[in-house]
């Protein structure tokens, strides 16, 4: 393969560039990193640039809970404090009750958020923005690393606008998606690390170029990263790891493959163990949290040809997880993308044929493949489909890469063919990729500015007056007090209990108490202070539905308004409310729970 | 004295533009937000990664990968033994400084040898 493969590493894109002109590519990488940083900033805090309270479904209080406790505690233990323990009360079954369901970074990376930003809420919603659109950068690196920064920036550009990014970062499963979003960069580590142990190989071992690039065993400075970068997806989501060791072990038979030989010599065995060792030390110790908890345990090969032949996931198994556009394909790629995508695979697979250097797309290919295995994990392992689902977002890597490289790749091919000169080869490139931004941008802006203004908007989020309850009244509380929060019947089929659950969380993190209504008897009978139970009446969101001027909304408020006040009467008649301010009451449970189900019937 | 390549100058001056625009969203907290995710993510791997053979580029990158994940494992570990959360970032930040400045003078000593 000569040394085609690692001068793609070492970030010669197009070959052959004078150092002045290398410069500038590398000022034009910069330049194209800070506008794509810039575009998904402003897109993605739209949610909390005018209301800044915090927002997401329950996922998003929990992390946000553990964080905020790590800053405002000054202390990062490793079992979590009460209020957020009893939540998922005894969810892992080695480390047993108030168990860490994640390594530590995630949260820590919460705390120092907070502590460097100043400030409880905006600093940590930047952060949580930030390291979900990290994707953009990751797939920007690979493809101007392998490609070009024209292809890479409009890669990345496509990208911020990705529903499936964006909706995994409202929901709040944050912590998964920046494992996920790391997996382009360990890749690239491992495909510069085995492009120049081939090189190396093909060469004999003779320094060809660099002390660095001819040394047996190839650039072990990338294996060592490779293994570095696992580390850091594994300690943030395990999903990540796997996502990164697939598509790593399809590359790495593709190369042994085609070289007819492993990539395994005495010059870098040790390299190998030495890296190994290391992300055994620092994966180790947590290697029971992911193992303890049951979503981990598949429930092995399943065969289903059906499920086989399709490549994605359908709406209809992922349903009440997730809303359909999240898996749908016609949602993350525009119908006017989709020639865009055709071309790039078609190019690739001829690519791979008539390239005789083809090193870069065979690691697309592997990309491919790994993302078909990734994808299909419950025929393989019994893995949960809902889980899986946000394993999609390396197929947006896979294909976002190639919509943007189709626009090199078309006019590439056409001139060779052709043999036509090459300012209008490169003529054709730039129109190309100017239809392509066009496209993305008149596809993408509108529609993710309305999607992320609008989200959370309104009642949907935690209100000042719910947050101003939580943080001044409910903090307040002792530090084992158990708030409930009545579960509604549904009223003209509106779901109130569910539509309030994030909220209640909310509430949960915000005050440092545990609010909640769905604990299990055995662990209220472990857990709770039974003089220190308490009872929440949270009129205020009701009380705005009430006096909406449309008139399905006002019925609405006022009958579940009702509903909740029979529940209030039957328990608490006569009785004097801790609180009651702004619509919200809160009584102490009149009586020492003897019996939690007496206490959960009453609710 | 601090010198600054002129690869490193261009990403600086991406990162000031950057927390620029997040003041103008965000105000002081927006700001100071970018600045510790540069400071506490990329900076410390960065500074380990000096002097390898790699380009401004890929240690950017990789540095700010690998860190977003083990940077906040290094504060745990050190909160292990040192009672405040805050204080062991710090220590853990300094750790890093200290490994990238004893790795450059390990490694030249090492180039002088051959």
């Amino acid at each position: 393969m000569g040394g085609e493969a690692v001068s793609a590493a070492k970030g010669n894109s197009g070959g052959g560039a004078k150092s002045g002109i290398v410069l500038d590519s590398r000022l034009l990488g910069v330049v194209a990193v800070a506008v794509l940083f810039i575009i998904s900033l402003y897109l993605w805090t739209l949610p909390f640039q005018k209301n800044r309270l915090p927002f997401g479904e329950g996922d998003a209080a929990w992390h946000f809970a553990i964080g905020d406790h790590i800053a405002s505690s000054d202390k990062a233990d490793f079992r979590l404090p009460y209020y957020v323990g009893v939540w998922y009360f005894g969810y892992n079954r080695i480390l047993g009750a108030f168990a860490p369901e994640y390594p530590p970074p995630n949260h820590v990376n919460y705390a120092l958020m907070q502590i460097f930003g100043g400030e409880r809420f905006v600093p940590l919603m930047i952060y949580r923005a930030f390291a979900s659109f990290l994707g953009v950068f990751a797939v920007f690196f690979l493809v101007s690393r392998l490609f070009g920064v024209l292809s890479g920036f409009l890669a990345g550009l496509g990208l911020s606008f990705s529903i499936r990014e964006q909706l995994t970062s409202l929901f709040g499963q944050q912590p998964a998606l920046t494992s996920l979003v790391i997996t382009p960069v360990t890749t690239y580590a491992w495909y510069a690390y085995l492009a120049s142990f081939y090189d190396a190989h093909a060469a004999g071992g003779i320094n060809a170029g660099s002390s660095q690039d001819g040394q047996r065993g190839g650039r072990k400075i990338y294996l060592y990263l490779a293994f570095a970068l696992l580390a850091s997806q594994f300690l943030l989501h395990m999903q990540g790891f796997v996502a990164s060791s697939v598509i790593m072990a399809v590359f790495t038979i593709a190369m042994a493959v085609k070289f007819r030989k492993l990539p395994v010599s005495r010059s870098n065995i040790k390299a190998f163990a030495v890296a190994a060792i290391m992300l055994a030390i620092v994966a180790a110790p947590f290697l029971a949290i992911y193992f303890g908890t049951p979503d981990t345990q598949g429930t092995g090969f399943s065969f289903s040809l059906p499920r086989l032949l399709q490549w994605g996931i359908s709406p209809e198994s992922v349903q009440g997880s997730f809303p359909a556009a999240f898996v749908q394909f016609s949602a993350e790629y525009g119908k006017f993308l989709l020639p865009f995508l055709f071309a790039g695979i078609a190019l690739l697979i001829l690519r791979l044929f008539l390239v005789r250097n083809n090193s870069r797309e065979l690691f697309l290919l592997s990309w491919l493949i790994g993302t078909y295995i990734i994808l299909h994990l419950d025929v393989f392992t019994g893995a949960s489909v809902p889980r899986l689902a946000r394993m999609l977002v390396i197929e947006n890597y896979a294909f976002f890469s190639l919509i943007a490289l189709s626009v090199v790749w078309i006019p590439q091919t056409i001139s060779s063919i052709l043999k036509l000169d090459a300012w209008l080869a490169s003529a054709a490139k730039y129109s190309l990729a100017a239809v392509l931004l066009f496209v993305l941008l008149s596809n993408g802006w509108g529609q993710t500015s309305d999607r992320l203004k609008a989200a959370y908007g309104g009642l949907e989020r935690i209100t000042p007056i719910q947050a101003e309850f939580a943080s001044g009244f409910l903090a307040k509380l002792p530090e084992k007090a158990f708030v409930y929060d009545p579960v509604l019947p549904s009223v003209g089929g509106f779901p109130y209990t569910t539509w309030r659950y994030a909220k209640m969380r909310w509430m949960l993190a915000i005050s440092q108490r545990y609010v909640g209504r769905d604990v299990p008897e055995k662990s209220l009978n472990r857990v709770a202070d039974r003089n220190e139970v308490y009872e929440l009446f949270d009129y205020s969101d009701l009380a705005v539905m009430a006096s909406s001027s449309d008139e399905g909304t006002k019925q609405l408020g006022m009958a579940l308004g009702s509903e909740l006040r029979k529940i209030e009467v039957q328990m608490f008649n006569n009785t004097t409310p801790l609180y009651d301010n702004n619509n919200i009451r809160l009584y102490r449970y009149p009586m020492p729970v003897e019996n939690s189900s007496a206490l959960e019937a009453a609710t | 004295m601090i010198r600054i390549g002129r690869d490193y100058a261009a990403w600086l001056v991406a990162m000031v533009v950057i927390a620029a625009v997040a003041f103008a969203l965000f105000g002081m907290p927006g700001f100071r937000a970018i600045v510790g995710i540069t400071v506490l993510f990329a900076l410390p791997v960065l500074l380990l990664l000096k002097n390898t053979g790699l380009d401004a580029e890929e240690k950017v990158f990789f540095s700010l990968f690998a860190g977003i994940g083990l940077f906040p494992l290094a504060a745990w570990l050190v909160n292990r033994a040192v009672p405040s959360f805050r204080l062991s970032a710090v220590l853990a930040l300094a750790g890093f400084v200290a490994a990238g400045f004893f790795a450059q003078r390990i490694s030249a000593r090492l180039r002088k040898l051959q």
